[in-house]
């Protein structure tokens, strides 16, 4: 909702308004590591990538770490090694290896004098029930209904998909567009309407007819949808934002970053 | 406590006399326009320390020995009226006081009327006239009360062009903003930019920054008490305006001639004619506008009752065609029944409605997806004022206030195929018992001493929860139909002292306690239509906020020029704030992203003030600082609140060249907003993210701003031709007048928001400041006849 009264704010003040690139001196924070562990049930879905942070008046090139023992385990004990890409610094893999479900994972990394931890717990496998790229107008009339907002020709990615009734599930949703991946970010939980079916527009996918859509829908914990969600608060400011802040995230306290054992199902379609 | 309780008791019983005494007592109104004054001064001339003040309904009780006796009724602004009393009865005496024609230059000006200031034990208290600000320039030529009162010491503006206010250190929802005795919940309109206050309608407006009376309560900070017009009992009048930004037209009549009277204002904004943005069929009728409309009446049943009812209903309206609405507004009503018992008793019963509600929809018809919250109250209030005699007035009273909380009210068209519940509504009592005496010892000590007792109650049905440290329903515990889910109890003891130390001066001190029983959860710095109300739960405990204050008080040159240095101290406890990243909108388990701590603030306050002649106006500054310490934020070190400001400079200047040209400047300066900036940066799945280390550890840059205004009035006399064909000049009828503002004269580009993106050639990441106004000039037509 912040949004639309963002859209109102800036529509009735657009009149008036400058922008202007200022000098304003900021504190360098201590370098730290971050950690973006990805892991899934998809094979070759599963990747730890290690950089570390920079200063802020400097261009987006991260330093990457290199040499770093990456291993993870399951409430089983059984260890899974990840090892550095020989094609891309900083980047650890481990073919074959997919997460179970319900399962407790933990992640240890040591770089140099440095050890990060952190665990993640797996939900369960979901599934899409529609998926559908195309002119709204060709939508089943009780969805498109309720998407009056948009014209009939005008080309939406359309999702169902349905909730179990405990609540507790978190979901995100990474879209891709001809092999390209959006940057956009889906979330949801089911904190309201759980056990409903949950549907919607990928808002700002922007596709046109015979654009390949390739969608993943997957299960998280709740720290992981408590990391997106709050990394979405991280970059606001003005007046109707909140006061920006880290991500919460599920590695030790010395990184920064997440790891998430991810549950998905992906899903192919072509644009009409 | 036990001491304050007993020593009411000891000054209530050390005043018994065995003279014969009398009570004169009356109501003191306006000639022209039938209003009742307020704060009217009643004196003695026998007996100068001897006097009384009208109160908010124009109503004031003197008690004396029997005997013959001048009575001077004075207030600012009105020619002086002498009686000769004789008082060998109680007395009922009204009085109509003549406006004087030239307004402030022309009345005589005389001590005990200026000098005020120094003798009441009130401090920390603001007062405007609606009068009073018509020539202050303001953005869009909007005359706004909740501005005006940003240029007062200790009330700081919520950032730019904003009505929300800060007062000492308090947030913008620990003041109790009252229209009529009715609170507001949400006073902004368009995303805070206007207040819901249309000035035309409004009569008088006080700010209590600390030491509010005992009849007020359950904010920590401040109560702002407006009081709507009557409406002219005398004759039909009319006066109105067209601005750049909005139009304004206001009724007022007698209803019986000096019986009763009515008043009918309105206000409505044209921004949505100029919001056409598209030219898609689908679009039309997008639109963003709101409007206000405030009436009154009241009428005088017999010499010792007079029944009040007023109304407030405002809104805002956001559309974009028919998919999309957003509307949101308050809507305020108070009955109210005033009975002189004697001449010494007066009471006021009041039953008050208020209700403030958002409705998002999107879609239509069947598929309409709404999303709402509101917050509705009912609220019965009983109040005395009683002339012990002239050197005591005590007032007592006591209200029940039933609250209900709905955070999120949520319609999902049927034709969807899907529900999703409501979060749970929640129910709650508040009640309040208070006494409080004003009393002189003599000439030179003023004392008022009070105590308020209120208890607040949630009440069922409903459910609560308790949370694990994640965050997530540990337990849930449902209640039944008006089954007490949790109970708040709190003793304000309201103190204040004031010693005159000669004709010129005065010292000061005060000591309030102020309980918060319902806390507005909002994240952001600007008000936002969608922030929700909740009350006091088990998790969440009730504000507190100690304030010490002490002021010094001296006039200079016959009590022309007021001048006041108060300086406080505030400790709060249950400060609220959220985690980070904390989900606030529609989150049934909002309470979880709450984290509470503790907070202090403290100031000294600087006022010049030049109230009569040509040339008047205010030179205040304030020096300050607030802090919160909140677990779980800036790993539990203290921080600097948002609205804390160490600097705060405002000087406003009004110049009346003649009778028809008036200019006014307002400077103001701050220092910028305590804000969270980044300290480094990090790549996450291949978008840039911030890494913060303090929280707000950084400045805004400096703030300010220059206004200029000019009032140009039409002739307010015509010549004519009289029976004897005598040329001859008259008042005209109808009065009419130009103002034209501008708003940020010198194009000072105040940075609104700072955001920090990436140079697209060079790749460095760079600061970027929005400004968003620069030069805004405006012109306003207003009418009167």
């Amino acid at each position: 909702m912040k949004h639309i009264i963002i859209l109102a704010a800036v529509l009735s003040i657009g009149l008036f308004s400058c922008e202007e690139v200022i000098d304003l001196p900021l504190n360098n924070a201590n370098q730290k590591i971050v950690v973006e562990a990805f892991t899934s049930n998809i094979e070759g879905r599963s990747y730890v990538k290690l950089t570390k942070t920079s200063n802020v008046y400097t261009t987006d090139n991260f330093e990457t770490v290199s040499d770093a023992s990456v291993i993870i385990t399951d409430d089983l004990g059984n260890n899974y090694p990840f090892t550095e890409s020989t094609e891309e610094a900083g980047l650890y893999l481990l073919p074959g290896y997919k997460v179970e479900p319900n399962t407790t994972y933990t992640i240890k990394i040591v770089s140099g004098d440095t050890e990060i931890t952190g665990t993640t717990e797996s939900s369960y496998v979901p599934s899409f029930d529609f998926v559908f790229a195309g002119p709204k107008g060709d939508l089943p009339d009780e969805v498109k209904n309720g998407l009056g907002f948009f014209p009939d020709d005008f080309r939406v990615v359309f999702y169902l998909f349905s909730d179990p009734v405990p609540v507790g599930d978190n979901y995100r949703i990474i879209s891709y567009k001809n092999n390209k991946r959006q940057s956009d970010m889906y979330i949801a939980n089911d904190v309201l309407g759980s056990g409903e079916q949950f549907g919607g527009i990928l808002f700002g996918a922007n596709v046109d007819s015979s654009d390949t859509v390739f969608l993943e829908l997957m299960t998280m914990d709740k720290a992981n949808y408590d990391y997106f969600y709050s990394l979405t608060n991280n970059t606001s400011t003005g007046p109707f934002a909140a006061t920006p802040s880290n991500p919460v995230s599920n590695i030790s306290e010395n990184a920064l970053g997440f790891f998430g054992a991810y549950l998905m199902d992906t899903l192919t379609t072509i644009t009409f | 406590m036990k001491f304050l309780l007993l020593s009411i008791i000891v000054f209530c019983t050390t005043i018994g006399l065995s003279q014969t005494n009398f009570t004169l007592s009356g109501n003191i109104k306006d000639s022209s326009t039938g209003e009742d004054i307020i704060g009217a001064r009643i004196q003695v001339a026998e007996i100068p320390s001897k006097g009384a003040i009208t109160n908010v309904y124009g109503f004031y009780s003197l008690t004396l020995p029997a005997g013959t006796y001048t009575i001077n009724y004075n207030f600012i602004g009105y020619q002086k009226i002498s009686k000769k009393i004789t008082l060998d009865q109680n007395i009922t005496k009204n009085v109509e006081l003549v406006l004087s024609t030239e307004m402030l230059q022309e009345v005589e000006v005389t001590g005990e009327k200026l000098g005020d200031n120094l003798k009441t034990t009130e401090m920390g208290v603001e007062k405007i006239s609606v009068k009073d600000i018509e020539s202050i320039p303001v953005l869009f030529g909007e005359q706004d009360i909740m501005k005006t009162m940003q240029l007062l010491p200790g009330v700081k503006s919520a950032g730019e062009g904003n009505s929300g206010f800060y007062v000492r250190g308090g947030g913008a929802d620990q003041n109790l903003i009252l229209l009529d005795e009715a609170p507001v919940y949400n006073a902004s309109h368009l995303l805070g930019f206007f207040s819901v206050f249309n000035s035309d309608a409004l009569k008088d407006v006080k700010l209590y920054k600390g030491g509010a009376p005992a009849e007020f309560g359950g904010r920590l900070s401040s109560v702002m008490d407006i009081k709507m017009k009557e409406g002219n009992s005398k004759k039909v009048s009319a006066s109105g305006g067209i601005g750049l930004i909005s139009s304004r037209l206001t009724l007022e009549a007698p209803i019986v001639k000096n019986k009763g009277s009515f008043i009918l204002s309105g206000r409505r904004t044209y921004v949505d004619q100029f919001l056409r943005f598209s030219n898609n069929e689908n679009l039309d009728g997008a639109g963003l506008y709101f409007y206000d409309f405030n009436a009154k009446a009241n009428y005088r049943i017999s010499d010792k009752d007079r029944v009040f009812v007023s109304g407030y209903l405002g809104r805002d309206q956001f559309k974009f065609g028919n998919q999309l609405q957003f509307d949101w507004g308050n809507i305020t009503s108070t009955a109210r029944w005033n009975h002189v018992y004697n001449g010494k008793l007066f009471g006021n019963a009041t039953f008050i409605f208020s209700k403030y509600n958002y409705v998002i929809g999107i879609g239509e018809g069947n598929t309409k997806v709404e999303i709402g919250s509101q917050i509705q109250d009912f609220n019965f209030k009983k109040d005395f004022d009683y002339y012990l005699n002239s050197n005591n007035t005590i007032s007592f009273g006591g209200n029940i206030i039933h609250h209900t909380f709905e955070p999120g009210d949520i319609n999902i068209g049927q034709d969807l195929g899907f529900t999703i519940d409501d979060i749970p509504v929640k129910h709650s009592i508040e009640s309040a018992l208070y006494v409080s005496n004003d009393q002189k010892i003599g000439n030179r000590l003023n004392l008022t001493y009070g105590l308020r007792y209120s208890n607040f109650t949630q009440i069922g049905p409903g459910e609560t929860y308790t949370f694990t440290e994640e965050g997530e329903i540990d337990s849930t515990t449902y209640w039944s139909t008006n089954e007490p889910v949790v109970s708040y109890n709190g003793l304000s003891p309201r103190l204040g002292i004031n010693v005159v130390l000669n004709e010129k001066s005065s010292l000061k001190g005060g000591y309030s306690r102020t309980y918060q029983f319902m806390h507005l959860i909002s994240n952001s710095t600007s008000a936002t239509p969608t922030d929700i109300w909740l009350p006091s739960s088990p998790i969440i405990k009730p504000q507190i906020a100690d304030q010490y204050s002490i002021g010094y008080f001296r006039n200079f040159k016959k009590n022309t020029i007021e001048f006041s240095a108060e300086a406080y101290y505030k400790d709060f406890q249950n400060v609220i704030d959220y985690r980070d990243g904390a989900e606030i909108t529609l989150n049934p388990n909002v309470e979880a992203e709450l984290l509470f701590g503790i907070g202090r603030a403290y100031g000294l306050e600087l006022l010049a003030k030049k109230k009569v002649g040509n040339f008047t106006g205010w030179l205040s500054y304030t020096i300050s600082k607030t802090e919160n310490k909140i677990d779980g934020i800036n790993k539990g070190d203290w921080f600097s609140a948002k609205q804390d400001r160490t600097h705060d400079i405002s000087i406003v200047l009004m110049y009346k060249l003649n009778q028809r040209l008036n200019f006014s400047a307002s400077w103001v300066y701050y220092t910028g907003n305590a804000v969270t900036f980044p300290s480094g940066k990090y790549t996450i799945e291949g978008q840039v993210i911030n890494e913060f280390t303090e929280r707000n550890g950084y400045r805004m840059p400096d703030y300010h701003r220059l206004d200029l205004g000019v009032t140009l009035n039409n002739k307010k006399t015509e010549i004519i031709t009289d029976a004897d064909n005598n040329q001859i000049e008259v008042p005209k009828k109808f009065e009419s007048s130009w103002n034209f503002s501008v708003y940020n004269a010198y194009g000072r580009e105040n940075a609104y928001s700072i955001t920090f993106q990436n140079n697209e050639i060079t790749g460095q990441t760079e600061a970027v400041k929005l400004a968003l106004f620069k030069i805004i000039p405006s012109i306003t037509y207003n009418f009167k006849f």
